[in-house]
């Protein structure tokens, strides 16, 4: 199958899993014992009220009416409107998305810094102690459940050595402004990019600061995965046959490790990276919580709290949109690479 | 009649029983294996004599003063109920074992048969199953178990559901790679020429060497499952608090670190980290002894 | 190798061995040895499903249940499951009906006892609360205290009520929380009274500061629109930046004779109570300039009659029930023309609900919301000591809000606001506040922190810890429609074996007061009814259930 085929062939085969999200989502929370309407009342309501209150929200609609008037909503783009407190949801998740991404960003960055640096450690020094106990340290770290290690972060760095803030992810008057030119201002709402676009070094350090120790903790939780993996890869392709004519031509071993060797081992960290974008969402849920960073993670989970239908369902949406284009791109570079892949 | 063939069969029995005393000299897989199977065992039979050696009821209040730190009479000190840390932590796994085992049986008997049938039969059966389980599987977990343990309420049996439902397509994707390899092989499509019926190729050679991966996984799942049974009860949907729970006292402990009692989170902490390890531990090198490049 | 194995499998089978041969251990401190009759053919123990909320909704609520039971299972007759549900989830079980025994809290709208019995004893006051209790004498009595004015009768009245509250022990009151504020040392003037109230303005700032940052887990739940806004903080906001016609004055204790001016100077009842005449404060003015006068009262109320939201203050107390016209007689003098004698009609007037709006900003057809990026817009209160100067929320939550001197404030000759500048930050959760305040990064912490928070704080000399009355109740309920739980000796039985007092100390650390009746203490009629059933008085309740049948 040619490539283009193969790619069309993945995105019409994304719509299906789409709708079955959307549709899974959508009864599920209406499942959920409990509803928005009856939340808004913290004390007395009478019945007829309550009823007014419920048409408000549009729940008085049957099921089906109002699956599809949701659906129209999404075809123009509109997430519809919270359904406690009526801002759109769209605004709210673009406002929360820049947050969680942020730490999405710089929680890789670790991952991988950490994952590729330590499983290079571990494969030059072949079943030594080392690599022993870098092997250990990555199953280790994994089997952390990232709240806890969250909070010991917090409870020596923050509370104790007063390193590094507690939570949230900076304090009011703090936050960047972003690109300012002229009258117009552009914000991309990642505050270590908006603080470079603004030129304030302070605020720069500010958020990098806010920063570290929420992406510590899900980079850490989540490195075990890139250090086996670029261990294993190092230690094929430390064995083939160009890396030892590389090395009989006098090559810095630094050179063929890290020219040579982890060139081979980039395609498939690349691809893991993109496999673990859902663990990573999944992970940034519970660390969002943990350090108070007012990410999506965090809204989704208040919002099940208070049964906010349309939020939910569009912050899922949204995950789910977010998760298959990862993996489309994913599947997409690996086809382009490896034809054998394309069904 | 089929043909017992020995050999599906017996590279399990070669790898399993008579030779656990050999794993040690399997290097670190071994090792790990080894390990991993300690710390559980280790586990288990603290959590089974609990009420035996647990010197006070650990759901009692008032037991001791509210909030001390570790003394002689509280080695792991009380929380802010006055209940003793240490019988706490003997007791705080029996819910954690329960939630594992309880969502492993269901991903068994929900994954493997769909995985078998689906994969064996192929065609759009394949096709459709596969598409529900990826849309499960790309999905992150913890949201979806989030929903799922909102919608069904607290209680053991609801939370092994909910985990059960994301891990489901984990050991439906593996199985539906071995089966599939396994299909090709000569001697399976040798029974079948020979007329072998399809469930007995199904039974008497497929299965028996998709084993080893189902129990690697397994042993795998138990250890997401009590992170996951943890992340559950941190979010607010655990069990009622007259079950003693680690999930419960990190979630409090939390509550309580900035007025410096840090023993509350820590050792439920430790247990759970203790216990996810020695899982984990033993699924990994479970996976490595029976197939060393057992991608996930 | 083998050898470490075997090893280790002998280690394990002896531990368990030597364990499993140690007796049980016996009932710890806690129990008491009772020994139940079994002479009669017994129904068991007496199992009681509780249901208690989970997501934090009310104060460490998981913490009660599990001393509540551990003081009912004392008694030896009684079993108590506890049942965890989430706020939505708790609920849609209170409105189905099915949690035999559940507890629940109440803050006052207005400040009077009519408001803490009203919406609980009587029979359709109540029904929100769905107990399924009934009892048409006591109706009659509460419909009567809340006509009259006359104090003496009045407390006669609500003897009596009180009285059969514990005879019928359909509602057992609990604990009646105190009010929490801490400071940095030198901050000044924070009145924590009954009404729950934060003024703002008779906060004094740090030394050599103008502005004072307050952090807050509270946010704003729909709007601060005065036709809408019923929840806590929302109220707060509307008290800063708005004025109603009378106030309580701060620090009282909201008695008869402690009602002060506010955008009124004078008022008067009639004698049978239906008609109420207010003389306005002449030379107030709006944001914009515009002069107030008692059409902007007829406007506010009107449009709040009008629009009666589902969710508003005005729908949950009844507005409509109470108030028939608002009549405008001069320019600064309005006439409140009611359908029912209505004693508590002033607290009522108090009561943000009944704050007044800046005709300009609030439209008669639609509420007003919170519009992005402009504070101006998003809130139509306008009279009070402060003007809101910005509003941000970021992902749904608030965010910041800022305040700043009304310059048209009436007050302001008198030196009021003190501060001149608030800034409210939010915070998530009782943790990041607390650290927040450890830290310095806020001057002031106000609700909600934990106990053991407010505990560490206070032995902690860089911050300032206040305390207050508070008006925050928590209560047990029961549903009268599920048996056993409709036999009022048996609810008697099960109240007297609560102790209160454990209650208190063991999860708010005493931080906060017992509470035997219905009517909050401090507030006028309050009477210590329940302290006839006792506490932790075990033997009554053994006595009563076994002669249930139970043991």
């Amino acid at each position: 199958m040619s490539l283009r085929s193969y790619v069309i062939a993945r995105v019409l085969l994304t719509i299906p899993m789409i709708m079955l999200l959307l549709t899974f989502v959508f009864l599920v929370v209406r499942v959920l014992p409990g509803d928005p309407a009856s939340l808004h009342f913290e004390k007395q309501v009478s019945p007829e009220m309550l009823l007014d209150f419920k048409r408000r929200l549009g729940l008085d609609k049957p099921l089906i009416v109002q699956y599809f008037e949701y659906l129209a909503g999404l075809l123009r783009g509109d997430f519809g409107k919270s359904m406690q407190d009526f801002s759109p949801v769209s605004q709210q998740i673009f406002s929360a998305f820049p947050a969680t991404l942020e730490l999405a960003i710089f929680s890789s960055i670790i991952m991988v810094l950490v994952g590729v640096v330590l499983g290079v450690q571990a494969s030059r020094s072949y079943n030594s102690v080392r690599d022993h106990s870098i092997r250990v340290f990555g199953i280790t770290s994994y089997a952390i459940p990232v709240f806890f290690l969250g909070e010991v972060l917090i409870m020596i760095f923050a509370i104790y050595f007063h390193l590094f803030p507690a939570g949230d992810r900076i304090y009011p008057g703090m936050a960047p402004t972003g690109l300012t030119i002229g009258g117009l201002n552009w914000s991309s709402g990642l505050y270590v990019l908006d603080s470079i676009l603004e030129g304030n070094p302070t605020k720069l350090g500010v958020s990098l600061r806010y920063l570290f120790l929420p992406s510590l903790t899900l980079g850490t939780v989540l490195c075990g995965i890139f250090i086996r993996l670029t261990r294993g890869n190092m230690l094929e392709t430390l064995q083939l046959d160009f890396v030892t004519a590389a090395r009989a031509r006098g090559l810095k071993e630094r050179t063929v490790v890290y020219g040579y060797a982890l060139r081979n081992a980039f395609l498939p960290i690349l691809t893991m990276m993109g496999l673990q974008f859902a663990a990573l969402l999944a992970g940034a849920v519970l660390t969002e919580t943990t350090f108070s960073w007012p990410g999506l993670g965090r809204y989704l989970v208040d919002r099940i709290s208070f049964r906010d239908y349309t939020a939910i369902q569009g912050v899922v949406l949204f995950f789910g949109l977010l998760v298959a284009m990862v993996s489309l791109a994913v599947d997409i570079i690996y086809a382009y690479l490896d034809p054998r892949i394309r069904f | 009649m089929s043909m017992k063939k020995e050999k599906p069969q017996g590279r399990i029995l070669v790898q399993f029983f008579p030779s656990l005393a050999n794993l040690a000299s399997r290097g670190l897989a071994g090792w790990a294996i080894l390990i991993g199977a300690a710390i559980v065992a280790v586990m288990a039979v603290m959590t089974v004599v609990a009420p035996w050696i647990s010197p006070y009821n650990p759901i009692a209040i008032n037991v001791g003063p509210l909030l001390s730190p570790p003394s002689s009479e509280f080695p792991l000190g009380t929380n802010h109920l006055g209940q003793d840390m240490l019988s706490r932590v003997y007791s705080g796994g029996a819910i954690m074992f329960q939630v594992a085992v309880l969502s492993v049986i269901v991903c068994l008997a929900v994954g493997v048969p769909i995985g078998l049938f689906a994969s064996y039969v192929g065609g759009y059966t394949d096709k459709a199953a596969s598409l529900v389980m990826d849309s499960i599987y790309a999905f992150p977990g913890l949201v979806l178990a989030i929903a799922i343990a909102a919608m069904l309420g607290p209680g053991v049996v609801n939370m092994a559901l909910s985990i059960a439902v994301v891990y489901v397509p984990s050991y439906f994707r593996i199985i539906r790679s071995q089966v599939l390899t396994i299909k090709e092989l000569p001697y399976v499509e040798a029974a079948q020429m020979m007329g072998a019926k399809s469930r007995n190729t199904l039974f008497s050679y497929i299965l028996p060497n998709v084993i080893p991966s189902i129990v690697a996984i397994a042993t795998i799942n138990f250890a997401d499952a009590i992170l996951t049974a943890a992340g559950l009860t941190f979010v607010g949907l655990g069990l009622p608090v007259s079950t003693p729970d680690w999930g419960w006292d990190l979630t409090y402990g939390r509550r309580l670190l900035p007025s410096g009692a840090w023993w509350v989170i820590a050792f439920p902490g430790l247990m759970v980290v203790l216990l996810a390890l020695g899982f984990t531990l033993m699924g990994e090198g479970l996976s490595e002894l029976f197939n060393p490049r057992l991608q996930k | 190798m083998q050898g470490i194995l075997i090893v280790v499998i002998l280690v394990v089978i002896a531990a368990v061995g030597y364990y499993a041969t140690l007796p049980a251990p016996g009932p710890g401190p806690t129990t008491t040895a009772t020994t139940p009759l079994t002479t009669k053919a017994g129904k068991g123990k007496l199992v009681i499903d509780w249901w208690y909320e989970s997501s934090g909704h009310y104060p460490q609520s998981a913490d009660q249940a599990a001393v509540y039971k551990a003081q009912l299972e004392r008694t030896g007759l009684i079993t108590v499951n506890l049942h965890a549900a989430d706020w939505p989830s708790y609920k849609k079980n209170r409105d189905a009906e099915m949690m035999p025994m559940y507890v629940y809290g109440w803050y006052p709208d207005y400040l009077d006892p009519d408001d803490y019995i009203f919406p609980f004893l009587h029979s359709q006051g109540g029904g929100w609360l769905h107990m399924n209790y009934k009892n048409p004498a006591m109706d009659k009595l509460i419909e009567q205290a809340r006509a009259i004015s006359d104090p003496t009768q009045r407390n006669q009245l609500y003897q009596q009520i009180q009285k059969i509250m514990v005879d019928d022990a359909a509602i057992v009151p609990v604990f009646q929380s105190s009010a929490w504020a801490v400071t940095k040392p030198d901050v000044g003037g924070v009145v924590l009274d009954i009404t729950q109230n934060m003024y703002y303005w008779l906060i004094t700032p740090p030394a050599g500061k103008d502005t004072l940052v307050v952090g807050t887990t509270d946010s704003v739940e729909t709007n601060i629109d005065v036709a809408e806004a019923y929840d806590f903080f929302g109220l707060n906001v509307v008290l800063n930046t708005g004025a109603g016609l009378v106030y309580i004055k701060p620090g009282s204790g909201a008695g008869p004779e402690d009602f002060v001016p506010g955008l009124a100077t004078k008022w008067s009842a009639s004698a049978d109570g239906l008609t109420w005449t207010f003389d306005l404060r002449q030379g107030v003015k709006f944001s914009d300039g515009t002069g107030f006068d008692a059409n902007a009262v007829k406007y506010s109320f009107d449009r709040s009659l009008s629009l009666y939201l589902e969710d508003s203050s005005q729908a949950g107390i009844g507005y409509k029930d109470i108030i028939d016209s608002v009549e405008v007689t001069s320019k600064y003098q309005v006439v409140f023309h009611l359908k029912i004698p209505f004693a508590p009609f002033l607290s009522l007037m108090a009561f943000q609900g009944s704050f007044i709006v800046n005709p300009k900003i609030a439209p008669k057809d639609a509420a007003v919301n919170y519009v992005e990026g402009n504070a101006r817009a998003s809130n139509p209160n306008d009279l009070g000591p402060y003007l809101l100067t910005s509003w941000t929320r970021k992902a749904g939550k608030d965010y910041e809000m800022k305040y700043d001197v009304n310059p048209n404030y009436w007050g302001i000759a008198d030196g009021y606001p003190k501060t001149k500048h608030i800034v409210t930050r939010f915070y998530s959760d009782a943790t990041a506040l607390a650290l927040a305040m450890k830290s310095g990064d806020v001057d002031m912490a106000f609700r909600q922190l934990l106990s053991s928070d407010i505990k560490s704080l206070q032995a902690d000399s860089t911050v300032k810890v206040w305390q207050g009355t508070g008006a925050f109740i928590q209560y047990i309920c029961f549903q009268e429609k599920i048996a056993p739980f409709d036999n009022p000796k048996l609810r008697q039985a099960i109240a007297a074996a609560l102790n209160r007092q454990e209650l208190v100390d063991t999860v708010f650390l005493g931080q906060a007061v017992p509470l035997y009746s219905m009517i909050p203490n401090g507030m006028a009629f309050h009477q210590d009814s329940y302290k006839t059933l006792g506490d932790a008085n075990i033997s009554f309740t053994v006595s009563v259930l076994q002669e249930l049948g139970y043991g």
